[in-house]
């Protein structure tokens, strides 16, 4: 069963198209990156499969079903959202603000019991955040409070996890740390990871397919090494783009190529023939 | 009350415990204090054997002070509920009951009442209390449209509507006449003493809206997070904004019916209580039904004693002790 299937999605907002027939299937436990430029329509696309918005034809089925016959705390129950902005002034601790993933679970006034406390306390040791507990949201660095917000996700316990540009605005090392742990959920808890991203490289490494955006028209579908090819991403990027292979491993590396360098990169690395 | 590892339920209980204490004592300490004398001596014969004693000591607990209690206990609660409601609904410090616009429409229906000559009750209670609903329905419409209930509209939307408002009423003001004027500023000041035994029922409205209200602490909680993170997480964020707004619209109306514009109470309790409690509303909804209603209950005891001759306007109180009492504790917190 797929945990994910779209349909021929469209999707428009007034005048603007905003997504024009996307199709894909997501497997369950599998790592899936949505990229492209901004305005592709990738978000938008994350907001169809987290049911905060309906397409305007198509259908999106979710774990078999059809998004439109789940409550909608079902479907918290099952699927989990990490947007790309929280507002910044919460008055939550840590500890707080991850056990709030147990809501979908609870009755309106039902109180957090042993196993939810267990549950928000093995989310935390997963996200590697369980020494901030008491810290209050805005006492913490960047990557802290990101894998806090994953942690509540997490506590969620969803067979679904959703995250949009999760390592914008992080360090390299926070980065990879919140890519590492992404995977090992995927790996030990065979959670679906789908993931909005700009860091081309860094889902290069980790996901197993990567749909390609372009202005809401689906550009590409597949594995990176098929997806991420100097022709398909110039082409939806709109820019010039150095792409070799990653020495760590066999999946593709790219570099946009600055004004600057442009004579050194036209004369040295444009190599007529297949792009690769 | 720092009890930050407790359980939850043992927070709500030591906290609800606590106030419902203060808000007894304040209440029996306004029934026994009052211009007319205390009247500690005998007051508990009063209490409990109505009838047997004087009946003027009889009448001015049981006439005068009792529906004036039960004005500032109701008012208090939902003045400082609905302030901590608009505060997570708008996402907003600065949000108080009266911001979208309550209070302008409210006063303008007020005064006009009361320039055609009727009686406070249930007269002027009315044209006010159809003043903060067309209001209410007016932001409703303006902040509708393709996209309902965006926060930013919102604001923007009662800001405006007080703004005009305001103008209406200072216009108002301008043509009144001297006797109308001080009855007018009195009512814009927010003033207890207008409530008669006959009008208390009408207060009975609030306590569905409180009710509702209270049930949909653990969505407020979740509005805070954003609305996109609230709805992935299983919250109507429509639905529960809608309700949430004109449940409270709908109470803060009754009471301003009653009371006029009693300000600060609903601005200063909830932060008070977010300072002391944290921003658990399932913590903060009680707390501010019941120290509201104490501190209220205790500031309109200060302007109807503290005066040598008359009385002040509550809302002058609640401001000149709320103030203070709120920026010391703002200024522990920051230590």
């Amino acid at each position: 069963m797929n945990a994910v299937a779209v349909q021929n999605v469209h999707l428009r907002y007034g005048e603007q198209k905003v997504l024009r027939g996307i199709s894909c299937t997501i497997s369950k436990g599998e790592f899936f990156a949505v990229i492209g430029p901004n305005g592709a329509g990738k978000t938008s696309l994350l907001r169809l499969m987290a049911g905060l918005i309906s397409p305007s034809s198509g259908s999106v089925e979710i774990m078999g079903r059809p998004l439109k016959s789940y409550s909608r705390r079902d479907y918290a129950r099952r699927v989990a959202t990490v947007p790309q902005e929280v507002p910044f002034e919460l008055p939550f601790r840590v500890g707080e603000t991850v056990l709030l993933g147990r809501s979908p679970h609870l009755g309106l006034w039902e109180m957090e019991g042993n196993r939810d406390l267990e549950l928000a306390g093995q989310a935390m040791q997963v996200m590697e955040v369980e020494h901030l507990s008491a810290r209050r949201l805005d006492q913490l660095s960047g990557g802290e409070r990101q894998r806090v917000f994953i942690a509540r996700a997490i506590c969620q316990e969803p067979d679904l996890l959703l995250l949009d540009e999760p390592t914008a605005s992080l360090d390299p090392a926070h980065q990879v740390k919140i890519m590492d742990l992404m995977d090992r959920l995927r790996r030990e808890k065979g959670i679906t990871v789908v993931m909005v991203s700009h860091e081309l490289n860094l889902v290069a490494m980790y996901a197993g397919r990567l749909l390609l955006l372009h202005s809401g028209i689906q550009a590409g579908l597949g594995p990176p090494q098929e997806v991420l090819t100097k022709e398909l991403l110039e082409k939806s990027y709109g820019c010039r783009l150095q792409v070799d292979e990653n020495p760590l491993g066999r999946v593709p590396r790219m570099m946009p190529v600055p004004e600057k360098y442009s004579d050194i990169w036209e004369s040295a690395f444009k190599i007529p023939g297949p792009d690769r | 009350m720092d009890t930050d590892s407790a359980p939850l339920h043992r927070k709500i209980l030591a906290s609800v415990l606590v106030l419902a204490l203060i808000l007894l004592l304040a209440g029996v300490l306004a029934l026994g204090t009052g211009p007319a004398g205390s009247m500690w001596d005998r007051f508990w014969e009063v209490i409990f054997h109505r009838g047997s004693l004087d009946p003027m000591e009889s009448a001015i607990i049981w006439q005068i002070r009792l529906p004036r209690v039960v004005l500032a206990a109701v008012a208090g609660s939902t003045l400082a509920l609905g302030g901590l409601v608009f505060q997570a609904l708008l996402r907003n410090p600065l949000a108080e009951p009266y911001i979208l616009g309550i209070s302008g429409g409210s006063a303008v229906g007020a005064i006009l009442g009361m320039f055609a000559g009727l009686a406070a009750f249930p007269g002027v209670s009315a044209t006010a209390f159809a003043g903060s609903m067309i209001t209410l329905g007016l932001v409703l419409i303006l902040a509708g449209g393709r996209s309902p209930l965006r926060r930013d509209s919102l604001i923007l939307g009662g800001v405006m509507m007080n703004a005009f408002f305001g103008a209406v009423i200072m216009f108002l003001i301008s043509l009144s006449q001297d006797a109308q004027m001080r009855h007018v500023l009195f009512w814009l000041m927010g003033d207890l003493s207008m409530i008669s035994p006959e009008q208390t029922p009408v207060l009975l409205a609030v306590v569905p809206c409180m009710a509702g209200i209270f049930l949909l602490a653990r969505p407020m909680n979740l509005l805070l997070l954003g609305r996109d993170t609230a709805a992935s997480m299983g919250v109507n964020v429509r639905l529960v904004s809608f309700v949430l707004l004109v449940l409270t619209s709908f109470m803060v109306s009754v009471v301003v019916s009653q009371s006029g514009l009693i300000g600060f109470v609903g601005l200063a309790v909830p932060h008070i209580f977010r300072l002391l409690l944290g921003p658990d509303h399932r913590l903060l909804i009680p707390a501010c039904l019941l120290g509201g209603a104490a501190y209220l209950i205790l500031c309109d005891l200060a302007a109807r004693t503290l005066p040598q001759e008359g009385e002040m306007p509550v809302g002058v109180v609640t401001a000149l002790v709320g103030a203070p009492l709120f920026i010391f504790l703002l200024w522990r917190s920051r230590r």
